[in-house]
């Protein structure tokens, strides 16, 4: 039960508090998604370890490529690097071509999107085959979710600094989508190095 | 010469506040999902054809358009109801104006803001609070339908797969419920007043928490009409492999409520952290706000544990994955391992908070300091940490990591030690405390009483050989019943009798709250004593029908079983009839000492007129202050136009200092 106010204003708080507030909630909201990711990774390392069976990864069955998953984390890395180049070296300030610079690395993210999509496609077994392969392809559908939310908040980003609703002491807006661009790029290569670990096979 | 046009140029129309949001609400949000459901379901049959060799593989293609269904119903909820319309504003760099979030916030729109995407957290309190007792009120009334199939020894009453279908969806729904129902009314509610602030850190990832519990219960309560659930809360595997199609239900809606938990949790903590008022130290925090804080703070690396495994579980049951299959290199034991990552934790998020309700309210009712501020805080600090590391003490039986019970049952012994403070914290702050014996109050005795039964029982289950003899009788369940609504929801009770003032500007009717207070704690205690002796006497837990040993046990813990439904009848109808029809209350009934005491009813909408500044802590009750025998009247509030600077919202001194401050010294108004 609430009640007209009789407070005409109040204050606006400042820019850098609100900023640091919500950096505060996103790396919260990151945890959870480790917790997410590491719960993967044990599900695989786990599994594997226990080899039931010994149909974990039985022998003569197929194997992921690994360079799909590397590729697919490097060109993940290459975005976020490319996004943070556009902002300054104290992400302080951004460059004045902002929008294009975060634009091309969701081009790149988006590149990383459709190589994900495609390893899912030509993985050379179906999800139901063994407990390693339906590992693998759940570790890949993860990334998948993760990038798209990459590039949602990249366009976004590009958008709103192209239409100058981001600038000066909003400028923490684009730290937090630079935060969550690092952490997919932390967790692909999680990823990544968990199906590394099944064999050392590099094709 | 030209001369000056004096028409005034036609004024542009202001798109109305709030924009499309105006036009949704839970109507549209119920349209749009039952709309998208019904393409999902029909995407989904067209599309997805079954394959000769599902059936050896394991996909299963009505799993695959149940759980589509489900989940393009819950989307279409949300989206009906304007969840998704920010971050796509946000994207397309349209912001909200003030008019717009004022909307948002609920302003002027009376009792429709609770039907809609509000993001003012008294109205998600208010929200949360319905929704816990209508979980509750589903799950008891299951409790009241299984208690009376165990009337007899083989009463016939609901059938084996009824029955079995029943004590899961009771137990998930009670789980549920009990997780939500501190932190969700009195966390979004109370919580922003006690520290301070205007509102929550995330205003409308507030809302969309709320949200997606009410999106959930449809989810859920389908389960009844594809099967059931027949593994119990616990949904293990491999029978959840193979269940029917209430596990697609069971793990579609555990999916969205750990969705839920996380955000809210993020946003509990945020607002702590970030929000408390000037001068509120973490030593002048208050106790319930520490309790809240652990009880999130554990949820949030928990819940994800718990959505992993139903994931996987659905691409089990959905693709004819092999997570938990054994014959293709799954393992079972994994999701119990998921599960109780989860599941240990996840009692500590039910009965943290609840605790520290109780101790913020004992410190009130008996008119002294907290016991020891500091041990209570350690205490939580404790049981946080140590409840990560004795999840396997629900495993001692299944066989994985024999070596490793030893190890598992000392942390969950030592678990009891940082329990067990807690505990004193309260005896201490009662001990020679001059007891003012309200409803709240008496829910800490109630507490002390079932929580010490609860407490040591689970110390005879956390010793190896003993839980050999006793995992799966009807001890354990007596033991968590103790534990988690002996103490649980107790707390959680005497939470809502004593803020009830506060969130409905309405007192809680005394004689009706002492008759359901009673009712509840004997019929309780007469249900789950009895459950322990036919426990120890043999009596398996998840059973339709039991040996006719076992009769008399069943038959009182049942008559005790329906005290508790008649007595928690009464606590509806108080809360119902008091809501509507009760003696206003004044701004600070009990004479407490915390911040959201000093806001007048009802709550203005962003709560404080001026933001107080913290000078001590909550529990300045000293031994010389008389009990207040009556309720303090409510000073008048001030309008704007008394301050000295005209009603800027400076901080100066002035009348306001008796709304800020009123009743203690603990508050100062900060000078410009």
């Amino acid at each position: 039960m609430t009640t007209e106010s009789l407070v005409k204003a109040h204050p606006i708080e400042d820019a850098e508090i609100v900023g640091r507030r919500w950096m505060t909630g996103a790396g919260l909201l990151i945890v959870a998604d480790a917790s997410f990711v590491a719960a993967l990774s044990f599900t695989y390392l786990y599994l594997r370890g226990v080899n039931t069976e010994g149909e974990f990864h039985p022998p003569k069955s197929a194997t992921a490529s690994l360079w799909w998953s590397w590729v697919i984390t490097a060109c993940m890395v290459a975005g976020f690097a490319v996004y943070r180049s556009g902002m300054g070296r104290s992400q302080q300030t951004v460059s004045s071509r902002f929008a294009g610079i975060a634009m091309l690395g969701v081009l790149i993210m988006t590149v990383a999107l459709v190589l994900n999509i495609l390893q899912m496609a030509t993985f050379p077994f179906a999800v139901r085959d063994n407990a390693y392969a339906s590992a693998v392809f759940v570790i890949a559908a993860g990334n998948v979710f993760h990038l798209l939310i990459t590039v949602f908040t990249g366009i976004g980003a590009a958008n709103r600094v192209r239409r100058g609703l981001t600038k000066g002491s909003q400028l923490w807006a684009l730290r937090i989508v630079g935060l969550w661009w690092g952490w997919v790029c932390v967790a692909a290569a999680t990823g990544a190095l968990t199906i590394s670990m099944a064999n050392g096979i590099v094709r | 010469m030209s001369t000056v046009d004096t028409a005034e140029a036609p004024r542009v129309a202001e798109s109305p506040a709030g924009g499309v949001m105006r036009w949704l609400n839970m109507g549209t949000g119920i349209v749009c999902g039952i709309v998208l459901a019904f393409v999902g379901h029909w995407l989904a049959t067209s599309l997805i054809t079954a394959n000769p060799d599902d059936a050896v593989s394991g996909v299963n293609v009505t799993n695959q358009v149940q759980i589509v269904t489900m989940a393009c119903w819950a989307i279409g909820f949300m989206a009906g109801l304007g969840a998704f319309v920010g971050p796509f504003r946000w994207v397309l760099g349209r912001d909200n104006t003030h008019a717009d979030e004022s909307f948002l916030a609920g302003k002027d729109q009376g009792v429709w803001r609770y039907f809609r995407f509000t993001t003012d957290h008294k109205v998600v309190g208010i929200q949360y609070l319905v929704l816990t007792m209508t979980m509750l009120a589903a799950g008891g009334t299951m409790a009241m339908l299984i208690r009376t199939n165990l009337i007899t020894s083989n009463s016939g009453f609901l059938g084996p797969q009824t029955y079995n279908s029943l004590v899961g969806l009771h137990g998930l729904t009670m789980i549920l419920a009990t997780i939500i129902m501190v932190t969700g009314p009195f966390g979004n509610f109370i919580v922003p007043l006690m520290i301070g602030a205007r509102d929550m850190a995330f205003p409308r990832l507030n809302a969309l928490s709320l949200w997606l519990l009410v999106a959930m219960l449809p989810v859920l309560y389908s389960a009844a009409f594809l099967g059931g659930i027949p593994t119990g809360w616990t949904g293990y595997t491999p029978l959840a492999d193979q269940g029917p199609g209430g596990v697609n239900s069971y793990l579609m809606a555990i999916i969205i409520f750990a969705i839920s938990t996380a955000v809210s949790g993020m946003n509990i903590t945020t607002t702590v952290l970030s929000m408390r008022a000037r001068g509120m130290t973490w030593n002048r925090t208050p106790i319930f706000v520490y309790g809240v804080v652990a009880s999130v703070g554990l949820a949030i690396p928990a819940f994800p544990m718990f959505m992993t495994a139903e994931v996987l579980l659905g691409v089990d049951r959905g693709l004819g994955g092999n997570f938990y299959v054994a014959s293709a290199g799954g393992q079972p034991w994994l999701y119990q391992n998921l599960f109780w990552l989860m599941g240990h934790p996840e009692v500590y998020v039910i009965v943290l908070p609840a605790i520290a309700a109780l101790m913020e309210l004992t410190t009130v009712f008996a008119r002294k300091p907290l016991f020891s501020f500091n041990a209570a805080v350690l205490s939580i600090l404790g049981i946080v940490g140590l409840s990560v590391m004795v999840w396997a003490h629900h495993m001692f039986t299944s066989g994985w990591a024999t070596a490793l019970n030893g190890s598992f049952m000392l942390t969950t012994e030592l678990i009891s030690v940082p329990t067990g403070g807690l505990f004193l914290v309260i005896v201490g702050t009662i001990w020679r405390g001059r007891i003012w014996t309200t409803l709240p109050m008496m829910s800490t005795y109630a507490m002390l009483w079932n929580f010490i039964i609860g407490g040591v029982t689970g110390i005879y289950l956390s010793d190896v050989p003993l839980d050999y003899a006793l995992q799966g009788s009807m001890f354990v369940t007596a033991h968590f019943h103790y534990t988690l609504m002996g103490a649980g929801l107790t707390g959680a009770i005497g939470a809502l009798a004593y803020w009830f003032p506060k969130m409905t500007g309405r007192m809680l009717d005394k004689t009706l709250g002492f008759v359901s207070f009673w009712m509840v704690q004997i019929g309780f205690n007469v249900t789950f004593l009895g459950m322990f002796m036919v426990g120890m006497e043999g009596q398996p837990r998840r059973v339709e029908h039991y040996n006719s040993a076992f009769a008399t046990g069943n038959f009182i813990s049942t008559m005790g079983a329906y005290a508790i439904g008649v007595g928690m009848l009464v606590l509806l109808y108080a809360v119902v009839d008091s809501w509507r029809n009760g003696e206003r209350a004044p701004m600070n009934p009990w004479g407490a000492k915390t911040l959201e005491w000093t806001v007048p009813n009802p709550i203005p909408l962003e709560n404080f007129h001026v933001m107080p500044v913290v000078t001590e802590d909550a529990y300045g009750y000293g031994r010389l202050e008389p009990r207040p025998t009556a309720p303090e009247p409510a000073p008048e509030p001030v309008p704007v136009g008394a301050y000295v600077d005209g009603g800027s919202g400076d901080l100066v001194e002035g009348p306001d200092d008796e709304i800020a401050g009123s009743g203690d010294s603990r508050t100062g108004t900060a000078t410009t």
